[in-house]
């Protein structure tokens, strides 16, 4: 009797299971269980404060106003027209750009550099990576206040330029805003090409090594084997790499809030920074939710353009 | 010149390893040095007076000395927001790696979703998040999940798992379709083909998002501080706590970063070796 | 506060409550009712007669109330109470609290936050959020207007009344000003002050006494060498002590990206100025305003280290005590700062002295600027607002708070006879007070309006432009004046000219006798 019973209730799961399998097998299905726990999280997540943004972007409120935020009057595009006629937002915009441009591209240089420095085995190799890999584990609080005192006008970096070059030659780095954007520029350069390193080296690593032999064998010299067969190869992963970073690079705030706040003036402001005024400081709620609607639809347009050749060149057989 | 390659790589790796250490060094002296040495000059790279202050008040064994001791002596030891972090931070990576392992191979695979889909997660990158505090502020409070440690686990998953999409996507992009095909012809299952044969051949990515995602789930900042209050502090949360009014305690931060970055080390060398075993390995099968 | 009748937000409310719950959205309609702010518009009903409560002292009184809440059944044992602060007042805040609780039976506890700008921002979310999970804040004295107008904190003139904290009479008084401008927005009390944060001054004694110096000075200025009165004497003073090719620059005082305005405001004020007419229009850009600024971006330009306009506020605390200037400016802890060996290398050779002023006919004007001034407030959503009030009369009275301000910590002394108490003696040096008491008294008012942040922000970032060179002072002060205007047009021009009115009686009665020889406040 129990035999029988557990014999049944075996088979039934058997079945159950094997039913489970055969329709989670299913091409249809299959896909659909793939991508389900990805569509559930971003809607159950975003779905209720995206609206409450766009909410926010057409009415007029500050908490500090005394009405509830449901009960807010409609401004309906006032906040948007105020951001485009907004110098200051302009002005942070080119500069984050800027110090995009700059420090993504030091980051995928040196990231790509260290990676082919990197490939094979040598002595030490562990720990060299280890070490490269290190910055990038700091908590920002600590990377913003050793940059921010390393290049303080009394500082050790001024302490070794006066030593070299004369008590005349220390710079005051904060006090001019191409200097102090380099210093920052240099912080992120020296905190996130891990980052780079981190994934064109795995990147580097996954390619096949067939071609590449192939390659040598008929005589290729190593940079026409980089150039010609390696590059094309690693395409994929270096656009997923830098758009990544840039998209990242772009939020730049916590070095800058540790490293100048900003100043002198706004003239260091990031887009971050500034929009974090407006929302914690200035408590602009509706004005920054419309600013930062307007920097989605750009970055997002943008983006767009960038991941294009990404699609086109999917599946390469 | 074959001869001469390694070589000249060696001393560049050192050279680089130098310069990225320069910083490191330097947070390491001052977190052994007492207040009155942390921004002085002329600036010394060895503590005159060294100290383990710093690290006592972390932890709060001893009695360390001067005003640092004053002013933390009734600190909260960074016990329990170490435990915080530890269970926030991995479990919010596996998920989220997870999550986008699968999702990335149905878009690479299937184009499930359009070219949207992955766009869409990665939309959640592309502003910054400041903007987007009150509102799933006033979310959380309709969900109850305001400074707890699930509320933080399920936001650092929302907001990291664009990464792994994107990053393991790549790789599977440069995976050969007759690999697989092969095997299912064979009378594998999908998903069979899914973890024995893609999965190997991906690790090396999978790798880097793990390792790329723990470091910003354990370093994030803005949402542990605008979520929480009490019960669910992680570390650079309390890596603040120590900028008093009464001077910024770089001595104790410095400290601080370093303890908290040896997890994240640990991981590192951990998940090392498996960044470059991608291809070679799996085409043995 | 808001003049909304009670009978058209209902209608509303249920209007859009109704709409919800038809379309089926449960959760959204969660968020109406668990965010429902009943009395938030509604000022305190005010009740006919206030119960006084009995005891002989604050604390007695406090601790009294807490009782009768007990009895009354509207607070249980073991109770939990959040408190928000900054991480520098741990140790004033958190061995009271280990006492309140033995004394109290309930569980008051401390949630620190380690920036302060921060606090600000979760207290603004909280109005937002209402999670209930704080009961108290410590924030700045000029957010309490903010909190006020977002709904977030309680007006707490009925339990001054019935509590009596003895604040603004009695031997045991704050020192007023204080005991006004900690306390009050728009002439009502939102607030308990428990810091006093005038600003000091502080210098090297010992190359004061030197008489080789003495000689100089009086050589080349004419006039023996002396702690200066007047900001004339003051920069003259500086620049004489300015010896860059001796590693000692003359001054350290804020031009950074924060706390730029303090000595800009410091001059401003002592000369007559004030930073609004009754209209609301700014008028820091008068010949006032120039004038005291033309003169500190002089005196930031040439006689500073940079890092005054570039560093953080921490620069004061690591460049003077380890004497690489000659005079600084900041709050009275670097007082205490200077005089510890284990952050100082300038051990007993540091003086204190009062903020110098401005002469008119024969009057010497000082102002002294009080900026941060923690202050308590009590939040709306907690538990229970009375007995949240009992635990911050009980940690300010005159004799909790003597032991607890002592103590290492960001807050500091404010009550009037603390400054004769052996306690304080020890803790900030016998010398430092009677300066710091004096000081006090000529103290005026962060500016406290509504978007007071705001206000001070745009403020500030112009004035660092100046002090780095990058703006005339005049075009700095003009561009603020029109970003004042916008925040109060935004914000509601009646609203703030109201509040205006209102703190600028919290004034000291001296700058305000000024104002009126001036013509400043015609009626």
């Amino acid at each position: 009797m129990v035999y029988w019973c557990r014999e049944r209730v075996e088979r039934m799961a058997g079945l159950l299971g094997g039913r489970i399998a055969e329709v989670a097998n299913r091409d249809s299905t299959f896909r659909v269980i793939l991508v389900a726990p990805l569509q559930l999280l971003l809607w159950f997540l975003l779905i209720v404060p995206t609206l409450i943004v766009l909410y926010l972007s057409v009415v007029n409120w500050q908490p500090i106003m005394g009405v509830d935020w449901w009960q807010a009057p409609l401004a309906w595009v006032g906040n948007y027209a105020r951001v485009v006629r907004d110098v200051r937002f302009w002005e942070a915009m080119a500069r984050t750009l800027g110090v995009v441009v700059a420090a993504v591209g030091l980051e995928f240089l040196l990231g790509l550099g260290l990676a082919l420095l990197l490939r094979g085995e040598f002595l030490g190799k562990r720990f060299f990576t280890s070490v490269i890999l290190y910055p990038m584990m700091l908590p920002w609080v600590v990377v913003g206040l050793v940059f921010f005192l390393l290049f303080l006008d009394r500082g050790p970096v001024n302490y070794i330029i006066g030593l070299t070059f004369g008590p005349d030659a220390p710079f005051d780095w904060y006090g001019h805003p191409l200097s102090a954007l380099g210093v920052i520029v240099l912080a992120d350069v020296w905190q996130w090409t891990p980052f780079m390193f981190l994934i064109l080296y795995s990147g580097l690593g996954a390619l096949p090594k067939e071609p590449q032999e192939a390659a040598m064998t008929l005589g290729a010299s190593p940079w026409q084997i980089f150039r010609y067969v390696m590059l094309p190869m690693l395409r994929p992963i270096i656009y997923v790499a830098v758009v990544i970073r840039a998209l990242e690079a772009f939020k730049i705030f916590d070095l800058v809030f540790i490293i100048t706040r900003g100043g002198p003036g706004t003239s260091t402001e990031s887009i971050s920074l500034y929009i974090y005024r407006l929302s914690a400081i200035y408590g602009q709620l509706s004005y920054a939710a419309a600013m930062a609607v307007l920097i989605l639809v750009m970055v997002a347009v943008l983006t767009r353009y960038a991941v294009k050749p990404m699609e086109q060149q999917q599946v390469p057989q | 010149m074959r001869g001469l390659l390694p070589l000249v790589r060696w001393v560049a790796a050192v050279a680089v390893a130098a310069v990225v250490l320069m910083p490191v060094v330097w947070a390491v002296s001052i977190s052994f040095k007492p207040p009155a040495e942390w921004a002085a000059h002329p600036p010394r790279l060895v503590p005159e007076e060294p100290t383990l202050a710093n690290y006592q008040v972390l932890f709060q064994v001893g009695n360390p000395v001067g005003v640092v001791a004053e002013m933390t002596r009734t600190a909260e030891p960074v016990t329990r927001a170490f435990i915080t972090s530890l269970i926030v931070a991995p479990l919010a990576t596996a998920a989220s790696v997870a999550i986008g392992f699968f999702a990335a191979y149905a878009v690479s695979r299937y184009q499930v979703g359009g070219p949207m889909l992955p766009f869409l997660a990665l939309t959640t990158r592309m502003f910054p998040p400041v903007a987007f505090a009150v509102p799933l502020l006033v979310y959380y409070r309709m969900l109850g999940l305001i400074d707890t440690r699930l509320g933080l686990a399920l936001m650092y998953t929302g907001f990291t798992v664009a990464f792994p999409l994107w990053m393991i996507k790549g790789f599977i992009d440069s995976v050969p379709r007759h690999v697989e095909e092969a095997a299912i012809l064979d009378g594998a299952s999908r998903w069979r083909v899914l973890f024995t044969i893609t999965l190997p051949l991906v690790k090396g990515g999978v790798a880097a998002a793990l390792l790329f995602v723990f470091i910003l789930n354990w370093t994030e900042f803005l949402f542990a501080l605008i979520f929480t209050s009490r019960h669910a502090i992680t570390l650079p949360v309390q890596v603040s706590y120590y900028a008093g009014a009464v001077g910024r305690f770089y001595g104790p931060q410095a400290a601080l970063g370093i303890v908290a970055s040896l997890p994240v080390v640990i991981a590192g060398y951990v998940i090392q070796r498996h960044l470059v075993r991608g291809f070679t390995f799996g085409l043995v099968k | 506060m808001g003049t909304e009748l009670d009978g058209v937000k209902w209608t509303r409310r249920e209007v859009l409550r109704t709409t919800v719950a038809f379309s089926g959205a449960a959760l959204a309609s969660s968020v109406l009712t668990g965010c429902r702010r009943e009395a938030a518009q509604a000022p305190t009903p005010a009740p006919v007669t206030v119960a006084k409560v009995a005891g002989a002292t604050p604390e007695e009184r406090a601790l009294n109330g807490i009782k009768a809440l007990k009895d009354a059944g509207k607070l249980k044992a073991g109770e939990t109470f959040t408190i928000m602060h900054h991480s520098g007042q741990r140790n004033n805040i958190v061995p009271a609290l280990e006492e309140w609780n033995k004394l109290t039976g309930l569980k008051f506890v401390s949630a620190e936050i380690g920036a302060e700008p921060d606090i600000y921002t979760k207290s603004l979310h909280e109005a937002v959020a209402r999670t209930g999970n704080f009961d108290i804040f410590l924030t700045f004295v000029n957010w309490i207007a903010d909190m006020a107008e977002a709904g977030l904190i309680v007006d707490l003139t009925d339990y001054f009344a019935r509590y009596d904290p003895e604040i603004d009479h009695g031997p045991n008084a704050y020192v007023p000003p204080l005991d006004r401008f900690t306390t009050t927005y728009k002439g009502r009390r939102f607030a308990v002050g428990a810091d006093d944060d005038a600003f000091s001054c502080f210098y090297r004694k010992d190359l004061m006494a030197d008489p080789n110096e003495k000689k100089r000075f009086e050589d080349k200025y004419g006039r023996p060498l002396e702690v200066p009165k007047t900001w004339k004497e003051f920069d003259e003073w500086i620049a004489f002590f300015d010896r860059p090719d001796k590693g000692l620059r003359g001054a350290h005082m804020y031009a950074e990206r924060y706390f730029a305005y303090t000595a800009w405001a410091a001059r401003f004020v002592s000369r007559g100025g004030a930073y609004f007419n009754d209209n609301m229009d700014p008028m820091i850009a008068s010949p006032e305003g120039v004038g005291a600024l033309e003169e500190q971006v002089k005196l930031v330009r040439n006689h500073m280290l940079p890092e005054a306009v570039t560093g953080d506020w921490t620069v004061a605390y690591s460049r003077f005590p380890a004497g690489a200037v000659f005079f600084a400016w900041a709050w009275p802890s670097l007082g205490k700062w200077a005089e510890d060996p284990k952050t100082s290398k300038i051990v007993g050779k540091v003086g204190a002295m009062e903020v110098p002023g401005t002469m008119h006919n024969g009057d010497l004007i000082r102002a002294v600027p009080h900026v941060v001034g923690w202050s308590f407030s009590v939040s709306r959503y907690g538990k229970n607002p009375e007995a949240a009030y009992c635990f911050i009369q009980w940690f300010t009275g005159p004799k909790t708070g003597l032991e607890a301000i002592a103590r290492v910590g960001t807050l500091d002394i404010f009550r009037k006879p603390w400054f004769e108490a052996e306690e304080m003696k020890k803790a900030y040096g016998a010398e430092l007070l009677p300066i710091l008491l004096k000081g006090t008294q000529d103290a005026f008012p962060d500016l406290s309006l509504r978007g007071a942040n705001e206000y001070l922000d745009k403020l500030n970032l112009n004035l660092q432009q100046a002090f780095a060179g990058t703006k005339a002072p005049e075009a700095a002060l003009k561009d603020t004046e029109a970003e004042w205007q916008k925040i109060t047009d935004r914000l509601g021009r009646l609203g703030q000219i109201e509040a205006w009115r209102s703190e600028r009686q919290g004034y000291p009665a001296r700058l305000q006798d000024l104002w009126k020889k001036l013509g400043k406040f015609p009626p």
